[in-house]
C-alpha cells in the first residue's frame, strides 16, 4: 500500500492529498504491512502541507495503522521539517523513541525574516501550551509586527478564535498542533486535529435536521451556529474568520470528515473531499490592509450592541 | 473599590479555564467590594466566548442597572469593547429564548 504525497503540496493542493491518505482512517488496529508513505516527489510544500504530514505519521502510528512502515523523504522535505520545527518530531515516531509530548518542549519561535510558530500542541489539560504561547509566542509576533498596531490585533483575535476553538473542542488524546508562518506581508495560520470533527459535533447538535455533510461544513461558518447550544459557545468563532477573510481577501479553509468549506480571496466554495478524521483550519491572510472585529458591517449597525449600558472610563 | 488586572492572563483570552477564574474572581471582588475596576491594559484580544462566559454571565447575574454601577472599565481598546458587547448581547439573548 503506498501513500504518495503531492509534488506540490499547498493550500489547494490539500483535497488531492485527502484523497489520498483518507484510506489510513479506515486502518485503526490493523497493522496493515508493506506500507510506503512516498514524500520523496514533493517539491514545494507550505506549513499546512508540513502540518498535515506530521499528523498523518502521528495518527497512523497512535493508531496502529501500520506494521514498520516506511517513510521515503528526499533533502527538500527534510529541510523544510527543519525549517518549521518539526524534524526532531518526526524523528521521534521513525527511531520509535518516547512519542509523549516533551517532543515539543525545546521548540520555539524561529525570527529570520519571517517568523514561524513551530508546532504547538493545544492539550486542554497541560498549562504548558499556554503558558508558552502567551509568554513566549504572542510577545514575539507582537513586536516582529509592531510597525502596524492593528495588524497584531488582527492576528491575536483570529488566534484567540482559532486557539478557542480547538481547545474547546478536540479530544484530549488527538493532540491539536498549531503552526504559523508569516512575514511582514501575509500570515499563515494552521491548526490540525484527529479528534471528533465538526461534522460529527455539529451534526449531533443538529440530529434532528436533515443536514448533509456540505451543509454541516458550511454551517458552521455561519454567525450563531455551534454544536453546544446554551453554553457560553456562541457560534462566533468561525464566522468571525470568515468575515475577517472576506474583508482582507484572504483565504479560508476547513476540512472536516469529508468536507470542505473554502473561502478564496471573497470566493466562498463548499464541496466532499477525501475522509479525514478531526478537523483542519487554515488561514492565510494579507497584512496590507489589516481588519478587525470593528470593521465588520453587521457589528457597525447594531444598535442592540450600541444601547448596552457599559461604563467605560 | 477595588481594580482587577487583565494583564498577567494576556496579551490575549482564549480559554475557558482562565475565563471561569477570571469571571469567579470578579463575583467573589464583589461580595466584598461595592464596586470593582476592571482594568484591560494589555489586552489585546479576547475570544468572545470568554467574554459571554466573564462579562455576559455577570451582566445577566446583576441585572444592567447593577452592572453599570459596579464594575467600571478602564483601558478599553475599540474591538476589545466591542468583543465585550458581543459577549453581554449573546447571553442576554439566550436569556430570551
Amino acid at each position: 500500500m503506498n501513500f504518495v504525497a503531492p509534488k506540490y503540496f499547498q493550500a489547494n493542493d490539500i483535497i488531492s492529498f485527502l484523497s489520498e491518505v483518507e484510506q489510513a482512517f479506515s486502518l485503526k488496529d490493523q497493522m496493515q504491512p508493506k506500507v510506503l508513505f512516498d514524500l520523496s516527489k514533493i517539491k514545494q510544500v507550505n506549513i499546512l502541507g508540513i502540518l498535515l504530514i506530521y499528523k498523518f505519521i502521528d495518527y497512523t502510528y497512535n493508531n496502529h495503522c501500520f506494521h514498520k512502515p516506511e517513510v521515503k523523504v528526499n533533502d527538500y522535505i527534510e529541510k523544510q521539517w527543519t525549517k518549521y520545527g518539526f524534524r526532531d518530531l518526526i524523528e521521534l515516531y521513525v527511531s520509535n523513541k518516547d512519542v509523549l509530548d516533551k517532543g515539543y518542549k525545546k521548540l520555539n519561535v524561529q525570527i529570520h525574516n519571517n517568523f514561524i510558530i513551530a508546532p504547538q500542541p493545544l492539550l486542554r489539560n497541560d498549562n504548558y501550551s499556554n503558558e508558552v504561547l502567551k509568554s513566549s509566542f504572542l510577545p514575539k509576533i507582537k513586536e516582529y509586527y509592531s510597525f502596524d498596531e492593528r495588524v497584531v490585533t488582527m492576528i491575536f483575535q483570529c488566534l484567540s478564535e482559532v486557539l478557542l476553538n480547538f481547545w474547546e473542542h478536540a479530544v484530549e488524546d488527538t493532540k491539536s498542533i498549531l503552526v504559523a508562518d508569516g512575514n511582514k506581508q501575509m500570515i499563515e495560520i494552521a491548526c490540525a486535529d484527529t479528534g471528533n470533527g465538526i461534522i460529527t459535533t455539529l451534526g449531533q447538535a443538529n440530529s434532528s435536521e436533515n443536514y448533509t455533510k456540505e451543509d454541516l461544513i458550511y454551517n458552521s461558518v455561519q454567525k450563531g451556529i455551534t454544536s453546544k447550544s446554551m453554553t457560553d459557545h456562541m457560534g462566533y468563532g468561525l464566522w468571525i474568520l470568515n468575515q475577517i477573510t472576506h474583508l482582507t481577501k484572504g483565504r479560508l479553509h476547513l476540512y472536516s470528515q469529508g468536507a470542505y468549506f473554502q473561502n478564496e480571496f471573497g470566493k466562498e466554495k463548499i464541496g466532499t473531499c477525501g475522509y479525514w478524521q478531526g478537523t483542519i483550519i487554515y488561514l492565510s491572510l494579507p497584512l496590507k490592509n489589516p481588519k478587525t472585529l470593528s470593521d465588520i458591517g453587521v457589528f457597525k449597525t447594531d444598535h442592540e450592541l450600541k444601547n448596552l449600558k457599559i461604563n467605560w472610563k | 473599590m477595588k481594580a482587577i488586572e487583565f494583564k498577567k492572563y494576556g496579551p490575549i483570552i482564549s480559554d475557558k479555564k482562565i475565563g471561569e477564574e477570571l469571571y469567579k474572581l470578579i463575583d467573589d471582588t464583589l461580595k466584598n467590594q461595592d464596586k470593582v475596576v476592571i482594568d484591560l491594559a494589555e489586552i489585546i484580544s479576547m475570544a468572545t466566548f470568554c467574554a459571554k462566559q466573564i462579562f455576559g454571565k455577570l451582566y445577566i447575574s446583576l441585572t444592567p442597572e447593577l452592572f453599570f454601577e459596579r464594575i467600571e472599565f478602564i483601558n478599553v481598546s475599540d474591538d476589545i469593547k466591542l468583543i465585550i458587547k458581543i459577549g453581554i448581547q449573546n447571553a442576554i439573548e439566550e436569556t430570551q429564548n
